[in-house]
């Protein structure tokens, strides 16, 4: 049985007015003190999902975890502040064991990498499961409204929805890792096919496409109109460079860009993407840039010329017209091709010959 | 002891060259059968490192994963080619338990909040990227992990066996980051107070001007510091200013805040960044503040597209700002620009060039 008087006397404010609440909270095992220290934070509602959340109970400060991992403490509070996260304190237990078991592969990856590239990696991972984070936050929120509480106004009716969708997180880290596993392999496979030497210059394909005027189309729709047809859209892209055996690089905003490990891969994939029947159906032309040759990959993104021309071709490419350079016209001599006259691109002095590989066919 | 002349009867070819590879796997507990297993797939040098590398052993193929999750072939089909991985024929024994496990997750998601695949593909998109990050960093670092570089079975194995080990690790890491950012104090919990795509909140661009022109000249190695070096210093002064980093696209940066002061602050702070001036390229930005759509992590609408376009129109060092911005920030000195015509904007734009007031 809880005693409302004294969770009342130790500061959770009003206890008897939130009694099922509390009492929800009680019947899954949390202690008086659970209790407190959530209402300290604000989020008594909150308690009984967020321990599905949390890695683990927090039993390590700051200064703790540098201790048991074996590296300064100021290097273990840089590598935590790389990877989006803060700690306000170095001696309040914030890291669980699993956190720690975390920083230590980072340590390792230290040892075998070096400094700076272990922590652009860090950057990276910190930014894409930021990214995972608001995406899957968002989602939540849109399926099951009732986890906010300017929602409900209801405190036990957040705190039952919560609960309900933190549920799922254990399921999501299994799923996370076993993508993450199988996406090694088939990077590695991938870069097999690419990659000349040690440097982190590889050759091969890379591709824009975007749908023609999209900026108008997000002034003429609602958010929601807007949000079906991104998520529409991204969706059949990334469904049409995978079975054409490419690799989504990322989405900016309604562009697309795409990697292919050869040519002929990479003209499929545009010409697959600009007859999808899906697109067409929806009254939406999509347009598309190629490059092929040597770029330089960091981090999962790729640089270089070829990177600049493919991103200039898609913005001069007209509604349905695949451009392409002359790198991409020179290894597939049989593709039917339309010379255009030299394009002047932005950030390149010459102008540029370019090849138009759709309206040819 | 191993049998070498089996091996060979079984199908692995040249077992007798081989044997200090053979030798090798057989310490590390590997049975023929594995052995020739991974050679019919022309991969018996990577069976050290891949063994380490999946999540257990595959024991289901996707037709016996469907059936022993209830559902039909094609839906655990459909939810691995949307992780974006390639789906194998539905007999191939490929798939361990810890998949089987993950696949009934994206069934309990489709259930429980009406996943439509949405967040499988993001999850698909962000694992893909960061496999790729990983692959690029352990090639650089360790280049005996390519046969092609080492020429050398036995010497690939043990350096992909070396770097497999690290997969696990840096798994449970990923798990600990998305639980934190999951739960990491909400930096939007001001603004999405609806249970919409829609948030009211400032968006700012920024990038290197003449970077185009610098990549014609660079060598790849001074690229890729310079272009390490910019992210490095953006991603650190994004943070520290409580803005959220949405992406890079090329040498460009991409941001929102909740704020206009707090989005004005990280313009302002990237521009005087001292690290972004060893290149000697300059920063400029742009901003804009306003309702967009939220979706999957990216942000659309009017004041993404007049932020980009600002960028693009501002001079080295500069930063533009629309009024929605300038407005909530009398504190800070503004110079008016001529209205600028701008690219899917029928009506000129007001912008203005905003500085720190020094005081």
């Amino acid at each position: 049985m809880v005693d409302l008087d004294a969770l009342d006397a130790a500061g959770i404010a009003n206890a008897r007015e939130r009694a099922e609440l509390i009492k929800y909270l009680d019947g899954l095992g949390f202690t008086a003190e659970d209790m407190l220290e959530a209402e300290l934070r604000g989020r008594l509602f909150g308690l009984a999902g967020d321990v599905l959340l949390w890695s683990g109970r927090p039993t390590y400060s700051l200064n703790a975890a540098a201790r048991a991992v074996g590296v300064p403490v100021n290097d273990l509070s840089h590598a935590w502040a790389v990877l989006g996260l803060t700690i306000a304190d170095a001696d309040v237990p914030a890291l669980s064991q699993a956190d720690i078991d975390g920083l230590a592969t980072w340590a390792t990856l230290r040892t075998v990498a070096g400094e700076e590239a272990a922590l652009s990696f860090l950057r990276v991972l910190g930014a894409t499961m930021a990214r995972l984070a608001e995406a899957s936050g968002t989602m939540i929120r849109l399926a099951q409204p009732d986890i906010l509480m300017t929602h409900t106004r209801d405190e036990l009716a957040t705190a039952r929805a919560y609960r309900a969708v933190a549920e799922l997180v254990p399921g999501i880290s299994t799923l996370i890792d076993s993508v993450w596993r199988h996406q090694i392999t088939s990077a590695r496979t991938y870069f097999e096919h690419v990659i000349q030497d040690s440097s982190a210059s590889v050759t091969c394909g890379v591709g824009f496409a975007d749908l023609s005027g999209f900026t108008t189309l997000t002034q003429l729709l609602t958010p929601t109109e807007l949000s079906d047809l991104l998520i529409e859209f991204s969706g059949t892209v990334s469904d049409v460079v995978h079975a054409d055996g490419g690799r989504v690089v990322k989405f900016i905003g309604d562009e697309v860009m795409w990697v292919g490990s050869t040519p002929a891969q990479l003209v499929q994939v545009a010409v697959d993407l600009v007859e999808n029947p899906r697109a067409r159906e929806a009254g939406l032309q999509v347009r598309a840039g190629l490059g092929y040759g040597s770029v330089l990959a960091i981090g999962g993104d790729y640089f270089g010329n070829t990177v600049n021309l493919a991103a200039r071709l898609v913005t001069a490419a007209g509604p349905g017209q695949i451009l392409a350079s002359t790198d991409v016209r020179d290894e597939l001599p049989d593709w039917p091709a339309i010379p255009l006259n030299p394009l002047i691109l932005k950030g390149f002095d010459a102008p540029v010959p370019a090849y138009d590989l759709h309206l040819s066919r | 002891m191993v049998d070498l002349d089996a091996l060979e009867a079984a199908g692995l070819a040249n077992a007798r060259e081989r044997i200090a590879l053979i030798d090798y796997l057989d310490g590390l507990g590997f049975t023929a059968e594995e052995m020739v297993e991974a050679e019919r797939r022309g991969r018996l040098f990577g069976l050290a490192g891949d063994a380490v590398r999946r999540s257990g052993r595959p024991t289901y193929s996707l037709r016996t994963a469907a059936e022993a999750l209830g559902l039909s072939l094609e839906d655990v089909a459909h939810f691995w080619a949307m992780l974006g991985l390639t789906v194998p024929s539905p007999d191939d024994v490929v798939l361990s338990q810890a998949d089987v496990d993950a696949l009934a997750t994206c069934a309990a998601m489709k259930a429980r909040m009406g996943d439509d695949g949405g967040l499988l593909r993001l999850i698909g998109a962000a694992m893909a990227r960061l496999a790729e990050a990983e692959v690029t960093l352990l090639r650089t670092s360790r280049p005996d992990f390519w046969i092609t570089r080492s020429q050398d079975e036995l010497t690939t194995a043990q350096a992909w066996r070396d770097v497999a080990e690290l997969i696990p690790g840096i798994g449970a890491m990923l798990d600990i980051v998305h639980r934190h950012q999951t739960t990491r104090p909400r930096l939007f919990e001001s603004v999405t107070v609806n249970p919409s795509e829609s948030v009211t909140c400032g968006v700012g661009f920024a990038d290197l001007s003449g970077f185009t022109a610098l990549t014609h000249v660079l060598s790849p190695a001074e690229l890729s510091t310079l272009l390490n070096g910019f992210s490095a210093a953006v991603s650190d002064v994004v943070q520290a200013d409580d803005s959220r980093l949405v992406k890079f696209i090329g040498d460009a940066v991409m941001w929102v805040s909740s704020t206009q002061e707090c989005l004005a602050q990280t313009a302002a702070d990237l521009v005087a960044d001292p690290r972004t001036h060893e290149s000697g390229l300059r920063i400029r930005a742009g901003l804009g503040y306003g309702p967009v759509v939220a979706i999957g992590g990216d942000y659309f609408g009017d004041a993404v597209n007049l932020a980009a376009r600002l960028v693009a129109a501002a001079s080295p060092g500069q930063i533009l700002a629309t009024s929605d911005v300038r407005d909530a920030l009398p504190e800070w000195c503004a110079i008016r620009q001529e209205p600028l015509t701008l690219k899917g904007f029928d009506e000129p734009v007001t912008a203005y060039d905003m500085r720190r007031s020094d005081r």
